[in-house]
């Protein structure tokens, strides 16, 4: 129901943005303009470009601090329809500028549209960009510990150097019972009588 | 002693051939002692520590080969902690409903939070889903995880129940089984996964599993879906969009947009939960209208022998 | 003037090996009363494994309880032990032979307890292989399994290793006073030492090691379990000082306890003559400096982190200074340091009977300042919510009881099982007493000690220990 609702929401808009097109000039006395779209044709997955819209009246003058949205159509866990990119004021140029990442690959239209205002009226523009690649752009995190240098190299030659002296030790233990047994074992012969 | 009686020759024989085998005995002891002890690392040494039960990667989503990133966006001008319904929290209670969490259990629990002039906000708390997780960090036995779509999950078949996870997380985001949990008996049917936490494991550890099951079925998390004024976002940090099952929303351009901050950011642990500030301004609620309906655990039947604890 | 030097040795031998063949009454009771109480821990335990660890105090926010706080305060005892005989072996105090036996003795036991208390606070005992299946080197459980099974196999090899020629003396001395087991054990584990010039330079060897490796297995050991809590983000615990910190309050702790246990195994021991009030001032000193670092530490944390206030740390500090946990934290501070400190400090409190209670209040004092650490540290909140509190149940005081009863009982029964005096020890300081360069025949079990005396000798109630 939601899902529809936006949608909805949004082609009404669009519809009624069109026919105010269709019909030519509104009701009241609204300047014409238009509104120009450049992108680039061709866009790998991930690039960020400049997309311009310029928004002119009809006498080819830049009609300056008019706000300009650039969306696009798209859709996400089954919910489709319009997706706002950017909006911002034309300078003095009657020019807008947006950052344009390209985060999904195929055909993408890009649109731009001026809402009008007291003076001018409504105007849209589109570029059709075509984005290519399948790169991952963002890294998935690697768990654990990440410091430079540092790794379960530096744990195994600590546990490495302990374990080395016990099994040192353990091989003095040795020699003293190898001493205790042949050796001693002579010495042993005199004293062996006193102990029974 | 028994080598008293003996002759000196008999004697000798006999401690050599004791003192070769106490030898060897010493060596082996010495060896199996080494390998015991080191043991623990070796699974790192080798580089074979990672989580047994990762079903996620991006060939179940739309685009074959990238892999979604989810993270969440919580619109706190448009959350009022469903005072304007009179119920308790929606997200909580369809996170409850829909994991089968038992009774303490809030993996997303909405905190009521004074703010600097007077008044109140609702923060929905999910688990964050650290980038740079605390909980994965220590966890001995990669229990704790993070799968490659930056979701942090917990595998119960696997946690050893030390609960450092629990004393290193900064968000209160992790809860204990402390004894045979109060869930209902159907609980014990759900195929368990650890991105769907049923039934609950005495002496383990869960969370908030973000829902990625369903979200790669086309779902919002159950959280999402149950909101009543759409204040929760889900999205993909991969393909930079969102939605609250209303509009979408080109997350990047979304967050800034709206000065979107993360909890506790200065810890650095990157969480992938992301607030618009507000006190539910968007849905008309009085920032001094205080308190919020109690959750509810709806369950009129529990597992036998269950037990409920506080938290 | 032999004679009299023979007497002596003599008389140390008969003192000391008396009780591994003389058992009386009160032994048995105190041994059946610590395996009662023993028995009631394992109890209490079978019901938090079947019930789980509900039965427990401890939940979601304060997580964990008496459990932990043992795990570090048995961990901090076993530091005394080794370090100090280690430390004193190294700088060669001459006070140090009767002492460093039992010293020694208290870190197996203590690493043993508090090693077990982990595994008593697991939710699932029973996945305790995944430790060696799935282990994470960067996870601080593992640090802290791997240094403390190192520390526990260093400080067997270094209690045995001094054990050596005592064993082959009990060999060659007790005859057939002992059980048949015994003797066996005497003979095995003597390994046998002939007390050869080969042999005590090999021993000698393998002793050097030992004290130099075990200093930074120790200490790496409680700087390890210090890092459990310094690890995480939380307020109290995120602490650059807790490594250092831990270890001194170990040590400390560590000093503490010999002094206590020293005093009652003197005591029913009749020890008098060996372990004399000297010694007792001497850890008393021991224990007086380390009042003063162990402040010292305490005046870095809580002033550092209470100048700035930044974060809960007021709440930290309410709750410590005039709340909750106000009784507990002057009873550690005042009562665990700066009663022992003073009672070291003035000449006419600074007696054997004053030494034992300082070290009693700073055993106290040092539980306490685990359990402020653990619980206080973690009632914190974190999030907007009402702090929860801590009440330990009947299962968590009997587990502690037990586990008390636990290294008093393995006390008990290791010291009807090997001199709890380093004998060869002692008599090498008599040599040195007595000017004598050591000669090959002193303390190898051989002449001049006859086995027939040493039959004789232990009998009528400790006459050879000597009161005087």
């Amino acid at each position: 129901m939601r899902v529809r609702r936006g949608t909805w929401r949004w082609v009404a808009l669009l519809g009624t943005l069109s026919l105010f097109l269709a019909t030519g000039t509104p009701v009241w006395a609204a300047e014409p303009v238009t509104l120009e779209l450049q992108a680039p044709e061709q866009l790998a997955l991930g690039d960020k470009v400049s997309v311009t819209a310029m928004l002119k009246d009809a006498n080819g003058s830049p009609v300056p601090a008019g706000t300009v949205i650039l969306w696009t159509s798209g859709s996400f866990l089954s919910v489709g329809g319009a997706v706002q990119l950017g909006e911002a004021a034309t300078d003095a140029q009657g020019r807008v500028t947006f950052t344009y990442e390209a985060r999904n690959e195929g055909a993408v239209t890009l649109n731009a549209y001026f809402r009008g205002d007291s003076r001018y009226g409504f105007a849209q523009g589109s570029a059709a960009v075509d984005v290519q690649g399948s790169a991952q752009l963002t890294r998935h995190p690697i768990e654990g510990v990440r410091v430079p240098g540092i790794g379960v190299w530096i744990l195994a030659a600590i546990l490495g150097g302990v374990w080395s002296t016990y099994l040192a030790v353990m091989v003095f233990l040795t020699l003293i019972a190898r001493e205790g047994r042949v050796p001693a074992h002579e010495a042993l012969h005199g004293a062996g009588g006193r102990r029974g | 002693m028994s080598s008293q009686k003996e002759t000196p020759g008999q004697e000798s024989e006999n401690l050599r051939k004791w003192r070769v085998s106490r030898r060897r005995l010493l060596k082996i002891m010495g060896a199996a002692g080494v390998v015991a002890v080191v043991a623990p690392i070796f699974p790192s040494l080798v580089g074979k520590v990672s989580a047994a039960r990762t079903q996620t990667n991006g060939a179940n989503g739309a685009k074959p080969g990238r892999i979604r990133q989810w993270v969440m966006v919580i619109d706190l001008r448009r959350c009022d902690g469903c005072q304007g319904i009179d119920e308790p929290p929606q997200c909580t209670q369809a996170c409850i409903q829909g994991h089968y969490a038992p009774e303490p259990m809030q993996w997303i629990q909405v905190f009521e939070h004074e703010l600097p002039g007077g008044g109140t906000q609702f923060i929905p708390t999910p688990c964050m889903q650290c980038h740079n997780a605390p909980c994965v960090n220590v966890c001995p036995v990669a229990a704790t995880f993070t799968t490659p779509e930056g979701v942090v999950l917990i595998d119960q078949e696997r946690c050893i129940g030390c609960r450092l996870c629990m004393a290193v997380c900064p968000y209160d985001r992790r809860f204990f089984n402390w004894g045979n949990a109060p869930i209902p008996p159907e609980s014990l049917l759900a195929d368990y996964n650890p991105e769907h936490q049923a039934p609950a494991k005495r002496g383990t550890v869960m969370k908030c599993d973000f829902c990625p099951d369903m979200a790669r079925a086309g779902k919002l998390p159950y959280c999402a879906q149950a909101c009543p004024t759409n204040a929760i976002y889900y999205g993909d940090l991969e393909e930079d969009i969102a939605t609250n099952g209303e509009k979408l929303v080109k997350l990047s351009h979304f967050l800034t947009e709206n000065q979107a901050y993360r909890l506790k950011e200065d810890l650095g642990t990157h969480p992938r939960v992301y607030y618009i500030p507000g006190h539910g301004e968007a849905v008309s609620r009085d920032p001094r209208r205080h308190g919020r309906k109690a959750t509810r655990w709806p369950w009129q039947e529990k597992v036998e022998g269950a037990r409920t604890w506080k938290r | 003037m032999e004679k009299v030097r023979d007497q002596r040795r003599e008389d140390l031998v008969r003192t000391v090996l008396h009780p591994l063949v003389h058992t009386g009454k009160g032994y048995y009771m105190v041994v059946g009363a610590l395996l009662l109480v023993v028995f009631w821990g394992l109890y209490a335990y079978s019901t938090q494994l079947r019930e789980g660890l509900i039965v427990t105090g401890m939940r979601d926010r304060i997580l964990w309880g008496f459990y932990i706080i043992l795990f570090v305060f048995f961990i901090g005892i076993s530091h005394a032990g080794t370090l100090i005989s280690a430390i004193l072996r190294v700088v060669k105090a001459q006070w140090r032979t009767p002492v460093t036996r039992m010293a020694e003795f208290i870190t197996v036991v203590a690493l043993s307890v508090g090693a077990l208390m982990p595994m008593l606070d697991l939710g699932r005992p029973d996945r305790i292989p995944n430790l060696v299946l799935f282990g994470r080197w960067q996870s601080p459980i593992l640090w802290d399994l791997l240094s403390i099974t190192t520390y526990l196999t260093g400080s067997i090899i270094y209690l045995y290793l001094p054990l050596i020629p005592d064993l082959a003396l009990c060999r060659d001395r007790l005859g057939t006073q002992g059980s048949a087991w015994k003797r066996a054990f005497f003979r095995i584990a003597s390994v046998g030492w002939q007390g050869t010039a080969r042999q005590k330079k090999y021993l000698k060897i393998a002793m050097g090691f030992m004290m130099v490796i075990i200093i930074p297995v120790a200490v790496s050991v409680h700087t390890v379990v210090s890092w459990i809590f310094a690890m995480s983000l939380r307020e109290p615990w995120n602490s650059t000082v807790f490594g250092a910190y831990f270890v001194a309050g170990a040590i400390f702790s560590g000093i503490a306890t010999i002094i206590v246990v020293m005093a009652i195994l003197r005591k029913v021991f009749r020890l008098e003559a060996y372990i004399t009030e000297k010694h007792f001032i001497n850890l008393g000193y021991m224990l007086g400096g380390f009042t003063l670092i162990m402040m010292y530490f305490n005046i870095s944390e809580y002033v550092v982190t209470g100048y700035k206030m930044a974060g809960e740390t007021p709440f930290h500090f309410t709750q410590l200074l005039v709340r909750e946990f106000a009784p507990f934290f002057w009873m550690y501070t005042i009562g665990g340091m700066v009663v022992p400190g003073l009672i070291i400090l003035f000449p006419w409190t600074r007696t054997f009977t004053g030494v034992i209670i300082a070290a009693g209040f700073a055993m106290v004092g040092m539980w306490l300042e685990r359990f402020i650490i653990v619980v206080a540290g973690l009632r914190v909140p974190l999030m907007p919510y009402e702090p929860s509190w801590y009440i330990p149940t009947w299962v968590e005081w009997s587990v502690m009881a037990a586990a008390f009863a636990m290294f008093g009982l393995i006390i008990a029964v290791f010291s009807k099982l090997v001199p709890v005096i380093s004998i060869w020890e002692v008599a090498e300081q008599y040599e040195e007493e007595e000017g004598k360069v050591p000669a090959s025949t002193e303390v190898s079990g051989r002449p001049p000690m006859r086995p027939a005396r040493a039959e004789g000798a232990p009998g009528a109630g400790g006459g050879g220990g000597g009161t005087a």
